[in-house]
């Protein structure tokens, strides 16, 4: 029987003593590397939208996994970017993987530029959605400090946070949040506690590495890389999008209208199409 | 070491002035309830306590602090908190170790929000104007 995002088996793996939770399933035999999904800060593998996830399954298999101490992963929440990378890493060497195509959204992408920087021969194509690079402009809205942090965010939070403001943007939001719960057995909410140490994380991840030239560790990845954000991104400001394409020799970026931090969920046809034209070259 | 206990004094009585005369600031505190401290590694420091809408401050640090700066030394917390680049200067700190944070990060982010009253208006160049 072939999976989809609504049937996919939850499986754990085990790495340094923690149980990683994942679901894999696709086309295993197109030749392509898997590609594996990290999440936004706080999300599970339900945080994905289905029409994304199986979109790209159709061309490769397609690996969602939580990081340690993530919804229903075990082990003690990590407090670093390049922490959560090297368990990623360890994660996909688990599974006897030796090339990855990894897609990162928000702080998933931290932690894929991170993965792809230190681990460089696992990572053939390398995917950047609403994300931004160590020492990028960190200018969100003020709203977000209170809406990011609510203990079980709701449509509403998600409107704001990741979608534009029109009238169809709100359609399309409404859409995706009916997706992404067709699921029938969720994945649990991560915990407080991973909250807590993901901002950790984020406030660290913050700082430039050089002052004078803070994008030049960018430069040395040279991987394909798709970068993707909403026109207006209130959590991580689309500049950033800029730095990364600047600095990354082989990065080409799509900025799409009318939307913010999740083009991707908000334009899911659109995304699949640039994505398969990427993910093909 | 002067210049920084009165910062840190100081900051208090701006925040408070800033619940007091801004609406949104006062809108933003809310019901909200938070102890926090700032101190130096030596152990230097003031606590603060913000519940019914005000904010009030105690030197000494207190057992109960949900989250601490804790920087270096006076002169390194003096000239971080007090930088024109409030929040480049904080993260900067950060990076350089110059300022430690403890303690529930939610918390810290909220109260990044609050300094944010102080500031003063961002100016746009003409060069970053949007549709937005």
């Amino acid at each position: 029987m072939s999976h989809t995002h609504l049937t996919a088996v939850t499986r754990f793996v085990e790495v340094d003593g923690d149980k990683f939770a994942y679901r894999r399933w696709g086309n295993a035999a197109s030749g392509q590397p898997p590609m594996l999904f990290l999440q936004h800060f706080r999300g599970g593998m339900d945080n994905w939208d289905p029409l994304m996830t199986d979109g790209l399954a159709e061309g490769r298999e397609v690996i969602l996994y939580n990081g340690r101490g993530v919804a229903s992963s075990g082990g003690k929440p990590r407090t670093r970017i390049e922490d959560m990378a090297d368990d990623a890493a360890a994660f996909v060497r688990a599974l006897g993987l030796q090339q990855i195509d990894l897609l990162g959204f928000s702080l998933g992408g931290f932690q894929a530029l991170d993965l792809t920087w230190r681990h460089p021969t696992l990572v053939r194509k390398l995917m950047l959605l609403g994300t931004g690079p160590r020492g990028g402009n960190p200018d969100m809205e003020q709203r977000v400090l209170t809406t990011a942090v609510h203990p079980v965010p709701d449509f509403e939070d998600f409107l704001y946070l990741f979608f534009g403001r029109s009238a169809q943007a709100e359609q399309a939001a409404k859409a995706f949040w009916e997706r992404r719960h067709q699921r029938k057995d969720q994945d649990p909410p991560s915990s407080q506690e991973a909250g807590i140490a993901q901002i950790e994380a984020n406030v660290l991840y913050l700082p430039r590495l050089s002052e004078d030239d803070p994008f030049a560790y960018l430069r040395d990845i040279r991987h394909p890389t798709f970068i993707l954000n909403g026109v207006n991104d209130v959590m991580i400001p689309t500049i950033n999008s800029f730095y990364m394409a600047r600095n990354m020799p082989n990065a080409q970026l799509f900025i799409y209208p009318d939307t913010g931090h999740a083009a991707q969920f908000q334009y899911p046809q659109r995304f699949l199409r640039h994505a398969a034209q990427f993910l093909s070259e | 070491m002067l210049q920084f206990k009165f910062l840190l004094w100081a900051l208090a009585q701006m925040l408070q002035r800033k619940i007091k005369s801004n609406a949104d600031c006062a809108h933003y505190v809310g019901a909200k309830r938070l102890v926090f401290q700032i101190r130096t590694a030596s152990g230097v420091g003031r606590h603060y306590v913000i519940e019914n809408r005000a904010i009030r401050s105690f030197a000494g640090l207190s057992p109960n602090a949900q989250f601490t700066l804790s920087f270096t030394s006076a002169a390194k917390g003096f000239s971080i908190l007090s930088a024109k680049d409030a929040q480049a200067a904080f993260i900067r700190g950060v990076g350089s170790k110059d300022l430690t944070i403890s303690g529930d990060f939610r918390e810290v982010m909220w109260f990044q929000g609050l300094t944010a009253f102080l500031q003063p208006p961002k100016i746009v160049s003409p060069y970053d104007r949007t549709a937005f």
